[in-house]
């Protein structure tokens, strides 16, 4: 096992690179805001990262994808921080294919996985307290002569504004067991609600009365159900890493691009060791940063047993890390850092509402702990 | 990949006989051999392994073969490390000869001086200490003034130096020096080996730190006559040598995993779980702070994974010498909060955390302090302008 990537990861990597930064993102991202446009944010460069095959980057060849591993698809994450792309890969292409992976219910695998690869949105919908509280489901599904009906309130749907299926956990009202349900999100019963969040991307609630659905809505239905959440969250904190890990080195080249031009007091800014210190310090938390990233992604490759330690090590560390980082950027660039014309602080938001995401630092540091068995 | 498996079969089945059963398990501060004329083995498991190690220039598994090295790849002596590692076993000698000195003959010796100096390294009977800082000489270690004078075929070296590791304990010391007092600082210095320690005109006395320990001390010259042979590299280009070494050094010292028992394993010993509920405060601080050095260690192993594919860290090793010092200095400090009183009591159980902590404050200052090794990461990674 090493933290190095291979030659194929590193291809895939470049090419990211290149389509990201080639996709004008940061402008579009600020017409579509300024106009509004929370469909056209949510969906983003979803075409481009479809017709790459970058949605299957973790589907198997079986079902349609590429197949590749975590070390892979957290270049794509990476790629789309730096660049401030958007499009539901976190939410399609990475969390709800790896539920569909882990369930044991090839009909559903071999109806959805391949209709993800070839660029479906599907989200999970399992928010509901404004605080990551996975366990905490309020959300209620009835059984009756085989027909099942789900009511309950979800929030911070990932892409839930453009999403054609959601994948629901609810508690049996039978015996209180958590099921994960299949939804498609016109159906009869459901509301959605659609806000905008300082990242200028969606913030979406989903509003499930009594939706109607049958046993083929049923992904799973005993005690794994759990465990594919599990599952399903550790990837998404791994690639919100590796999304702020992009997103603060995006800043910090900047800033120290900044640092050698900026002229103040008849010299370069860069050349006060002040600030010297400060960059130096930056740099040094990112070369953590990026190594916590490449380890939680092996780690949940090779080693299942340690994945949720390494998870919640590399959500809670970059992301104290880049909230640091992007905030000394703005801080760094003095005036033109805080006006919303400059991008610097473009890269702030987006790294704040990623830490937000799927459990914040405390969180994360809580349930290390509980891993350490303190 | 079938090659690297079946050296590693070897390794592993050559380690398992070889490694004698008492150079296995945590090491401990006295498990550390030195070796050198002058030195003791702790035990004669201690002296087999080091014959044995050394037999097959595992002490130095890098270094070609002709000089006594192992002549192993970076892939080879990663699989050595992984091996040794497993069965946690001891390292064989711990050497500045093998750390710093070697790199530096490697790269910039003559084939004679090759041949004379480093297979006596490889089979640690010659200790090698490093004369670099001086007492006006620190940070600003190019400002160094001790003076060797070309006279005939002789440098005359008169002058000081201070915070030589192990210096009194010696048998020879590689040193900067300035041979030409005329010339821009960086441009005046030779890379010089005085290799007899016990030559006239030469005196070590150990200093004594907060924490009580010995480990460095003063050396002084006066009027030390070595051959013209002894002198690495170009005349007046001893800078070049002692950047190069620094890296070297910096990896080092960053790399030093004292005691990898965790803060969370010691506070659950300690305190018990349930003292520790009730301090929710210090928990936070144990469990932060644990994240930051498990975060640290994926940057080492990353590191050591490029190192191994052949790829040196150059001036971020800075970097890994910044951060693991700073971390260490917050860990003893905190491990001492968590044994209270027990842990400032030095004839108490406990008493040694304190040590660890005081002892883990020179290394924040030795071989560039923190300060030094940010400028080197603003100027040589970042590149950001000035002086």
């Amino acid at each position: 096992m090493s933290l190095l990537i291979d030659d194929d990861t590193r291809m895939l990597r470049d090419s990211a690179q290149r389509f990201f930064a080639g996709s004008d993102s940061v402008r579009s991202l600020r017409r579509l805001r300024d106009s509004r446009d929370l469909t056209g944010i949510a969906h983003g460069t979803w075409n481009g990262i479809v017709e790459l095959g970058l949605s299957g980057v973790l589907i198997p060849e079986q079902f349609g994808g590429s197949g590749l591993d975590t070390m892979a698809s957290i270049q794509i994450s990476e790629m789309m921080g730096a660049s401030l792309a958007t499009g539901p890969f976190l939410s399609s292409a990475v969390m709800s294919s790896t539920i569909l992976l882990a369930c044991n219910n090839d009909r559903i695998k071999n109806d959805i996985l391949p209709a993800i690869a070839s660029g479906s949105i599907v989200t999970l919908a399992s928010e509901e307290t404004s605080r990551h509280n996975p366990l905490s489901i309020s959300a209620t599904v009835g059984n009756q002569n085989g027909r099942y009906v789900l009511s309950g309130n979800k929030i911070a749907v990932i892409d839930g504004n453009i999403a054609e299926k959601l994948i629901v956990p609810a508690k049996s009202t039978d015996n209180g067991q958590v099921l994960l349900l299949l939804v498609n999100s016109d159906a009869n019963g459901i509301v959605t609600k659609v806000g905008m969040g300082i990242d200028s991307h969606p913030v979406v609630e989903i509003a499930f009365s009594n939706v109607a659905l049958g046993p083929e809505n049923v992904i799973s239905d005993d005690e794994r159900s759990i465990d594919y959440l599990d599952k399903a969250f550790d990837i998404g904190r791994i690639h919100l890493a590796a999304e702020m890990l992009g997103a603060a080195q995006e800043a910090f080249d900047r800033t120290v691009d900044y640092l050698k031009t900026r002229v103040q007091f008849g010299r370069k800014i860069g050349e006060f060791q002040a600030l010297q210190h400060r960059a130096a310090l930056l740099f040094g938390e990112l070369e953590i940063a990026r190594s916590l990233v490449l380890k939680s992604a092996s780690i949940y490759d090779t080693d299942q047993a340690r994945s949720a330690e390494f998870a919640s090590l590399a959500k809670a560390r970059v992301g104290e890390i880049a909230k640091h980082v992007t905030t000394e950027a703005v801080q760094l660039h003095g005036g033109i850092g805080v006006t919303d014309d400059f991008d610097i602080g473009l890269f702030l938001k987006r790294v704040k509402v990623a830490s937000e995401r799927l459990g914040d630092t405390s969180f994360h540091a809580e349930r290390y702990a509980g891993l350490q068995g303190l | 990949m079938s090659d690297g498996d079946s050296f590693r079969t070897e390794v592993r089945s050559w380690l398992e006989y070889n490694c004698p059963i008492e150079k296995r398990g945590p090491m401990n501060e006295t498990d550390h051999c030195f070796g050198g004329r002058r030195w003791r083995f702790k035990d004669d498991a201690q002296r087999l392994w080091l014959e044995r190690m050394s037999s097959r220039g595992w002490t130095a598994p890098e270094w070609p073969r002709q000089y006594g090295g192992g002549g192993l790849s970076p892939v080879e002596a990663q699989v050595l490390r992984e091996e040794m590692s497993r069965i946690q076993a001891h390292s064989p000698l711990t050497s500045l000869g093998i750390w710093m000195l070697g790199p530096a003959l490697l790269r910039f010796g003559t084939e004679e001086q090759k041949q004379k100096y480093l297979p006596p390294i490889v089979r640690g009977e010659v200790r090698w200490c490093q004369g670099y800082s001086e007492p006006n000489a620190g940070s600003d270690l190019v400002s160094l003034q001790t003076r060797a004078e070309l006279i005939g075929e002789e440098f005359v070296i008169n002058g000081a130096k201070i915070w030589t590791s192990y210096g009194h304990l010696s048998d020879a010391i590689f040193c900067l020096v300035r041979t030409d007092p005329s010339k821009p600082r960086h441009e005046g210095i030779s890379f010089l080996l005085i290799d007899d320690m016990t030559v006239p005109g030469v005196v070590a006395s150990p200093l004594k730190l907060l924490s009580g320990a010995e480990h460095f001390s003063q050396v002084f010259f006066d009027d030390v006559h070595v051959s013209h042979d002894n002198l690495v590299g170009v005349l007046n280009r001893g800078w070049d040598v002692a950047k190069y070494l620094l890296l070297f050094e910096r990896a080092m010292i960053g790399g030093r995993t004292a005691d990898t028992t965790r803060l969370p394993a010691i506070a659950v010993k300690h305190m018990g779980r349930d003292a520790l509920r009730a301090e929710p405060m210090l928990r936070a601080k144990i469990i932060e702070l644990d994240m930051e050095l498990a975060a640290f260690e994926a940057m080492v192993e990353r590191y050591d994974d490029e190192a191994a594919a052949g790829i040196m860290p150059g001036a971020k090793s800075s970097m890994l010498k910044y951060w693991a010092t700073e971390l260490a200095v917050r860990r003893h400090e905190l491990t001492v909060s968590v044994m209270g009183i027990d842990g400032i009591n030095l004839d108490g159980d406990s008493g040694k955390v304190a040590l660890n902590w005081l002892a883990a404050l020179p290394n924040r200052i030795g071989g560039g302090t923190s300060e030094i090794q940010l400028n080197v990461i603003a100027k040589r990674v970042l590149e950001l302008p000035g002086a």
